[in-house]
């Protein structure tokens, strides 16, 4: 009995190109980052608070009464200093920890499991350089991350448009609030999705680049305010994430009026130019030092 | 179209300060070529460095003329096959193939397409749309050589793709192999280190040891090669004295020993295996020497290579 007794079929069809091949490595590893069951748990969790603001919308529109929703909609400000306001609740010094740990604990495996498990010589022996295979590994890390940021992000814009419903001359500040929060949103995400894929990348152990990326997140903020103690400076305050993070946000946004109910939240006092120079920055540079690891990769 | 598809000048590579390769200077016919060599000799290094998995530490590598590290165009004629058990264990057969050969360029319709021919071709259609977790040694290999065809690639690189095989299987991927070289002329270097293996696909072989090239040619070469280095055999034998009394008459037989584990066996080294056989055969037949057992001790690849590495 033959087992193979069938012909080789030449492929004659066509070849995609470079793009395809780096989209083809993202959606491939973003399937695989997303596949786990204790991920939408995570990803409830971190988002609780655009789920709570997104539910209370919801809620005040169907419950209660018109004047209730009006005072509730009223008191949240305009659509731009609303979800300025969402985004820095989400990202406040009290809970930036929830998305630090999500980012980082999903994204740690991105390259790392990869090391892992020998993949790598299946990447590496197919038509890509090593810039392809990092930049796919890249947009894979940026997509998980935006479910803690833009996505949820849009998805309260929507509702609250839905529900104020959009007069003609807010068009304009409509449309801007949702090219601010996209640009917010890939700000964070290729800031702190560029530092966990280079920790990503050094190890094997996915855990291990997991917790130095939280470190790497984390001590700075530390550091600032150990030497806050001694020292009295405005640029001791650009190690904190958390308020680099509103200085960009504040400034994409252009400097909304942040009253909610009367009470003033989230202004920043730090330069937001300074702020967004430093993400983009620092996201370069560690995807720089990523590929520059991966070129020096050597496949056991 | 050059007469060679591999080419390699001086062919370093360094880990640390173990050298896995040491100046490898060779020209690789077209066809099936066998690399040969035992476990350690650096034929995966050999190979990973052809397929840009590794960088050489020096020296130069170029295969169809082009160098290869950091070079997409030639990456797209050529299909690997690794030595590594573990895949992406998650996924099925069938999706597993699917996204590498996405990842080659393949349209996600002419992948799925060319997946399942591909799993076809290697006897793996019922286990396609199971996890790879589930499946046998046997089945891993098939679906690696699946990986490495699915995108109909010119060049074949196959790192010890008959490993863990059963009889029948071996004997089909065999099959194969010879076809994909044969009728549609694909270059494929394919790396064993058993001799019997390689010589079943190709005549064809560059024998590799402690990082060299020891020698190049046909399997005949080798053989014939083999029928001239001294080996030891073991027989075991109540009649000891009689037959190292015999054996020592003969100019081939170079030492009779008693096997210092055991004394009921004898150890004959010998230069001409074909004229000892026939003497043994003799000896049983027309002096009633009892043989008991007898076995090869040292008449493998290994010998080979001693010989070669001592002889060069």
């Amino acid at each position: 009995m033959s087992v193979f007794n069938r012909s080789y079929r030449e492929y004659k069809g066509e070849i995609k190109g470079r793009f395809f091949r780096i989209w083809s490595i993202a959606t491939q590893t973003f399937r695989v980052q997303f596949s786990g069951k204790k991920i939408i748990f995570l990803l409830i969790l971190c988002n609780l608070p655009v789920i709570s603001f997104t539910l209370m919308l919801i809620f005040s529109a169907i419950f209660f009464p018109a004047f209730v929703r009006e005072f509730f909609l009223g008191g949240l400000g305009g659509v731009d200093a609303t979800m300025y306001t969402i985004i820095n609740f989400s990202f406040n010094p009290g809970l930036i920890f929830l998305p630090i740990v999500f980012i980082c604990a999903l994204n740690s495996g991105t390259i790392a499991n990869d090391k892992k498990n020998n993949s790598l010589a299946l990447y590496f022996s197919r038509p890509i350089t090593r810039i392809d295979y990092a930049i796919g590994k890249a947009l894979s890390v940026y997509m998980v991350s935006s479910f803690v940021t833009f996505v949820p992000w849009f998805v309260f814009l929507v509702t609250f448009n839905l529900l104020e419903g959009v007069s003609g001359l807010a068009i304009k500040t409509v449309i801007m609030t949702y090219l601010s929060t996209f640009a917010s949103g890939f700000l964070i995400v290729f800031f702190m999705g560029s530092i966990v894929l280079y920790f990503s990348s050094i190890s094997k152990q996915s855990v291990l680049g997991g917790i130095l990326s939280i470190l790497v997140l984390f001590l700075p903020s530390l550091v600032a305010s150990l030497i806050a103690e001694f020292i009295e400076a405005d640029w001791i305050q650009y190690f904190s994430i958390a308020l680099i993070i509103v200085a960009a946000v504040f400034l994409i946004f252009g400097s909304p009026s942040t009253s909610m109910f009367g009470m003033n939240f989230f202004e920043s006092t730090l330069s937001g130019g300074v702020a967004i120079t430093l993400m983009i920055t620092i996201g370069i540079i560690f995807l720089l030092m990523t590929i520059n690891r991966l070129y020096r990769e050597e496949v056991s | 179209m050059k007469e060679y598809f591999i080419e390699t000048y001086d062919l370093n590579k360094w880990y640390k300060e173990v050298m896995a390769l040491n100046k490898i200077t060779v020209k690789i016919d077209r066809g099936i070529v066998g690399l040969l060599g035992p476990n350690g000799a650096g034929k995966s290094t050999f190979l990973n460095i052809a397929t840009a998995q590794l960088r050489q530490s020096s020296g130069e590598i170029y295969v169809e003329g082009s160098e290869v590290w950091n070079n997409p165009e030639i990456l797209k004629r050529f299909g690997f096959c690794p030595e590594q058990e573990i895949l992406f264990e998650w996924m099925t057969g069938r999706k597993f193939v699917r996204e590498l050969a996405q990842i080659s360029g393949l349209s996600r319709e002419a992948a799925n397409k060319a997946a399942v021919e591909a799993i076809k071709l290697v006897g793996l259609t019922e286990a396609m749309d199971r996890a790879i977790k589930g499946y046998s040694k046997g089945m891993r290999q098939r679906i690696k050589i699946a990986q490495a065809i699915v995108h109909d690639p010119e060049i074949l690189f196959l790192d010890e793709p008959l490993q863990s095989t059963d009889p029948l299987v071996r004997r089909e991927l065999v099959q194969l192999i010879q076809k994909l070289g044969r009728d549609f002329g694909k270059n494929i270097l394919i790396s064993s280190h058993i001799l019997h293996e390689v010589e079943r696909i190709t005549n064809k072989i560059l024998l590799i040891y402690s990082g060299r090239a020891i020698a190049q040619g046909s399997i005949s070469e080798i053989r014939e090669l083999m029928d001239k280095i001294p080996f030891t055999i073991r027989i075991k034998t109540p009649d000891r004295k009689r037959l190292a009394t015999i054996l020592l008459d003969y100019d081939f037989v170079l030492n009779v020993a008693p096997d210092i584990e055991n004394f009921e066996y004898i150890n004959i080294r010998t230069n001409n295996s074909n004229a000892f056989y026939k003497l043994i055969q003799e000896l049983a037949v027309e002096s009633k020497v009892k043989i008991l057992e007898m076995a090869t001790l040292d008449a493998g690849l290994e010998a080979i290579f001693d010989y070669l590495t001592k002889r060069k």
